[in-house]
Parts: C-alpha cells; structure tokens; sequence
C-alpha cells in the first residue's frame, strides 16, 4: 500500500518535472489511462478489430455440394448431367479487401495459393490489420493484373509452382481437372484478365470483436457450374487451357458466388 | 624489446591472417558491381530501361553467361539455351525446326537474341517476345523453354533450381550475384536475362557509315533507298532509317500463307486480327540468322526478297502494306534492285557482334 503510494508519488513528480520541462502543456495530455474507443460500441454489425495490429486466420474447406471432396474416385454430378471426379484443385486466392462501415477499403495485399489436397496450404493468416469496424470482405480467385502480368515474382506466385502459363503471359488462376464417365478426361486452367472471379462476402450478419479473429470458408465446387451460366463439359468443352477460351469466361462468371462463410469466430 | 619485437610480428602475423582469410573465402562475395553497358552511339539508340529489380552487374552477367551456356538447365542435361541460340549466329538456331533435349522438333526457329531491352521500351503492349508474344518481359521468357516439353523438358522449376543447388559452383556464383547461397526462380530468371540484355549489337556496316567511319557502297545506297521508300516498303515493320533497330518490335502478318497453318498472336491474344500475326524480327545480322521466317521456311536472303517481290499471299489479317501491292502483282523489283536491297541488308551484318569473345564463356 506505502509502497504503491510512494510509486504514485514518485510518478506524480516525475510527470509534474516533464510537464514544466516541456513549458506547461494544457493538462489534457496528462497521462490518463486510455480508453479504447471501440469498448464502448456495442450497436454494431460485423467484425470490429478493436485495436490496431489485429489479424484474420482463413482457413478454407472444399465441398461439393455440401459434400467433402473424395479425391480421384467420388462421381460428382453437375446441373448439366456432366458425371465426374476431381483429381486436382488448386486456386489463388488473392487480395483480401476489407471495407470498413464507412466504406473504406483496405487492401491486405495477400498472394496465397490453395491446394484443396494440402491442408496446411488452406490456412493462412493476415497480419498487422488496422482497428476497425469491417462489414465486407472480399478476395479475388485470381492474380491481379498487375502481378498477372509484372514480371518474374516470388512466393506464392513463383512459377516453379506451376500455376503460370509459360508459353503466354500470365497466371492460371485456378486449376480443376480429373475424369469424366464420357470417356475422356476433363482439365481446366482459367486464367485471364478478363476472368477475374471476385469474391464478395458481407460481414453484416455477424457481430464479432476479436483482435484475431477466425475466419471459416467453404468452397462448393458445384457452383463452378451453375449460376449465372449453366455450363456443360459436353458443349463447352472438356480442355480449358488458355486466358482467351470464351467457355473460361462462363466459368470466371460463375464462381464469383462459389464461397461462403461458415464461421466468423474469436 | 626482443619481447616487444615478437609481439610486434605476432600482431603482424595476426594481421596477415585476417586479410588473407577474407580474399581467399570471399572471392564468391555478393558483388553488386555494374556491369558497363556499351550501347552503340550512332543515330537513334537510346538507352534502354533496365528493370528496378533487376539491374546489371558483372557478376549476375557472369552467372547469366554460365547458365545460358550450361545443359544443366535441360531435363536430361544434354541441351543448353545456346544449343539453339547460336552465338556464330546471331543467337538464332540454323535448323529451320529447332529440336528439344530428347530430339523433339517444334515448329518454329529459334530466333536471333540482341538488342532484345529496346522491345521494353518500344512494345508497350504485354507481347513482346517469342515469335507469337508469349512472353511480356525477358525474365518471363527466359523460364518459357526451360519448361516447355518439346524445348529443355523440365517438368517442373523446382527440379531446375534444385540441380542448381546441387552444384558445386553455382550457389556460390550466386551468391555473388544475388547475396545469397539460396537459388530461386526468379534468381535464375534474373541472371539468364541479365546476360541477355547485354548481347547489343551495333557495329555493322551500316553502323560504321552512320558514324563516318565508312562510305556506303552505290548499291547500298540504292538498296537503302528501296528499304526506306514505298518501293520496297520494307520500312513500315522493319524500322525507318532514323531508328538503328531495323524492326518495330510489333506483331504482323507478312502474307506467308493464303491460310496460316500456324496463328501465331492470336493464340496469345484470342484477337480475330492477330491471327497469323509474328513477331518483325531484326534486320540485323541477317545474314548469320539463316533460315528466314518464324519457321524457317526460306533458306536464303535472295529466296526472302522474291518473296516479298512477288509471292505474298492474301488472308484475312495480311497487313495492309502487304496487300496494298496486290493489284500490281507485288513490288515489281528488277533484278538490280534486288541486288541493290540485298547489299543494304548485307550491310546490316555485325561480324564483331557473332564473333565477341567477351560474350563467349572463357
């Protein structure tokens, strides 16, 4: 108790020798103990980091209509009766945005690559956010133009991963291939600046305030196929392997709408 | 002072061993020294733009020179870039199909590699190299063969750099070049190309007449005038005489075929007019670069200029300057024209440049 009064008192001198020191500052600045605004919200949707340096662990599941991906040997059926397996998965997934309530963006600058096979690469962490109240996230199932097509890089995008198109210019953003019960087999690498699926997601519905917050996604490959275009293996082709096939497009289109959230949590 | 005589040539001794330490182990020590570029000072070269994040050092051109020559970067270590990119040859293959590690033969001839950093600064588009635009930038090129199945073969990078690794020089050259032992992609990518950007040629004839250093012959003359006037209209794709480039470094179709066989940009672009669109290689060297076109069709210069004379063919995307010579039945050269045009682009050939021992590995 003395001993705490002696600090406080020793304290007190000090912080009276720097205020004269500094040629008597109005008192407001006086060390106070500070308050973190975002205690005291509580009418509040979405996610509040409620200080700064915060961060969102992704960790991100595959599924075929609900379903849990069996890969090389479970027959998956799409909306165009196309009946099919799914031997490799793989997809970037780049340039989370956050937009606060207010409409501000901030771009976190990932380059991540998702091997639906690889666990370990279906969970990442982005670091050193802002505080702040986010209502939306966003990401692209893609490489921006600016790295799609600004030289060699490294990480992620390092083209020893193979997701590069080295005879054209450019990334292959997302990568689908396995058999087909049409006799032959099926392969699909999108990429292309004109195909860049953007994946939006509102936070709204939650309410969460965390520092670090855990982010559950799920990916239902069936929606590659479906909405807003009805694509077919048959008509649109089995082999899509160039930025500038039309039936890339279709798919770019329908993948937008092909992540959900499952959990926003501490 | 005896005892303070033998401290002394201790200390002395003592000295000695930390000098001599360093330049023995530190002859691989990062090295960020540049390299000097000599760039040609004859009417219209410019300087040419060196990536931010990849400027030239004489270590990293070492290294560059090393690799390009080195079959290590092929699947089964029997083929290098210079395999097909001749030096004796203006960097082109003299094959008309240049064939791959396991004797797989494509479909195109290697083209000729020099002054290849001017295409950054006057392409400003996302194709610039390969004969169909395949690749925006150097770097992103020079990955391109090391991986393609019909080329080097590899199947993957990371079996490329991991040879590389494996190496006993190549992570110290590295080092030397790039700070760190640790080989990458990108570091392989960076140092093939470094050495690329040094391969100017710029002393031809032509060259030498631009800088008093010679007078042109008559028929050079003529033939000079043919390149540069609607008579010959070699000059719309392959460069007027102020620029020293001898290509526009852009993408036509010349009139090879009433049907290209072969669609060249479109492939890159999937845009209707680029479909049998190459790439305008240089005039330069041209004698050295043998055989002609983008798959090695003519064998000789005198095959080129008749075709052009009086056997383009019409399709769809021929470039204007081609087909506006259609009614007439072609550019209608008498014999001594083409003699005359033949000697202006003889005048193009750079023997220093095919020949430089400084490009060659020691």
């Amino acid at each position: 108790m003395t001993n705490q009064f002696q600090l406080k008192l020793v304290a007190f001198t000090f912080g009276m020798f720097v205020l004269f020191a500094q040629g008597c500052e109005p008192e407001e600045n006086f060390p106070a103990v500070s308050i973190n605004p975002w205690d005291t919200v509580t009418n509040y949707q979405g996610l509040i980091i409620p200080t700064d340096g915060g961060s969102i662990a992704f960790n991100m599941s595959y599924n075929y209509k609900g379903e849990a991906i069996v890969f090389g040997s479970k027959k998956y059926s799409n909306a165009a009766n196309d009946t099919f397996t799914i031997n490799e998965l793989k997809h970037y997934l780049t340039n989370v945005i956050l937009t606060k309530a207010d409409g501000e963006t901030l771009n976190l600058g990932n380059y991540n690559l998702l091997d639906a096979k690889v666990p370990g690469s279906q969970t990442f962490t982005l670091k050193n956010i802002p505080a702040g109240n986010y209502t939306k996230l966003s990401f692209l199932l893609a490489v921006d133009s600016a790295k799609n097509h600004g030289g060699l890089q490294e990480g992620a995008l390092d083209p020893a991963y193979g997701m590069f198109w080295t005879w054209s210019t450019g990334y292959i953003f997302y990568r689908i291939n396995g058999g087909t019960n049409a006799g032959q087999n099926y392969s699909f690498d999108l990429g292309g600046d004109e195909n860049l699926p953007d994946v939006s997601l509102d936070l709204k519905a939650y309410k969460l305030k965390a520092v670090n917050a855990k982010l559950a996604l799920a990916m239902d490959v069936n929606e590659m196929f479906q909405n807003p275009n009805l694509f077919s293996f048959k008509t649109d082709g089995y082999i899509i392997h160039s930025n500038i096939d039309p039936a890339g497009k279709k798919l770019a289109d329908n993948m937008k709408d092909m992540v959900q959230i499952l959990t926003l949590l501490p | 002072m005896i005892k303070n005589g033998y401290y002394f040539f201790f200390l002395l001794f003592l000295l000695g061993a930390c000098k001599k330490e360093p330049v023995l182990g530190d002859s691989y020590a990062y090295n960020p020294e540049p390299f000097a570029l000599a760039i040609p000072t004859n009417l219209g070269w410019s300087t040419f733009p060196i990536p931010a994040d990849n400027p030239i050092t004489q270590a990293g051109v070492e290294l560059g020179k090393k690799l390009f020559f080195d079959p290590i970067l092929s699947a089964n270590n029997v083929q290098s870039c210079g395999s097909c990119h001749m030096q004796a040859h203006a960097y082109a293959d003299t094959n008309r199909y240049s064939s791959g590690a396991f004797g797989d033969i494509g479909q195109r001839n290697a083209p000729p590699l020099f002054n290849l950093a001017w295409a950054e600064k006057y392409n400003n588009t996302n194709h610039r190299f390969f004969w169909d635009g395949g690749a925006n930038d150097l770097e992103r090129q020079a990955i391109g063969p090391i991986l393609n199945p019909i080329e080097m073969a590899n199947k993957s990078l990371f079996d490329v750099v991991s040879r590389l690794q494996a190496h006993p020089l190549y992570p110290q050259l590295f080092r030397k070049a790039f700070g760190s032992d640790s080989i990458t992609t990108l570091k392989l990518a960076k140092a093939l190309t470094q050495y690329e950007r040094t391969l100017i040629s710029g002393n031809s004839n032509w060259d030498k007449a631009e800088r008093r250093q010679r007078l042109r012959t008559q028929s050079e003359i003529n033939g000079m005038i043919i390149f540069s006037t609607e008579k010959g209209d070699c000059f719309h794709c392959h460069g007027n005489l102020n620029s020293p480039y001898f290509t526009d470094f852009g993408f036509h179709n010349n009139g090879l075929d009433a049907t290209p066989t072969d669609s060249g940009l479109f492939r890159i672009t999937g845009v209707p007019s680029d479909f049998g669109n190459f790439k305008t290689p240089s005039l330069r060297n041209i004698s050295f670069t043998a055989p002609y076109m983008h798959d090695g069709r003519f064998k000789t210069l005198m095959e080129v200029i008749e075709f052009y004379n009086s056997g383009t063919q019409n399709s769809p995307t021929v470039d204007p300057f081609i087909s506006k010579n259609f009614p007439k039945g072609g550019l209608n050269l008498t014999p001594q024209d083409k003699l005359d045009l033949l000697n202006f682009l003889l005048s193009l050939n750079d023997s220093d440049f095919v020949s430089e021992k400084s490009l060659k590995l020691p």
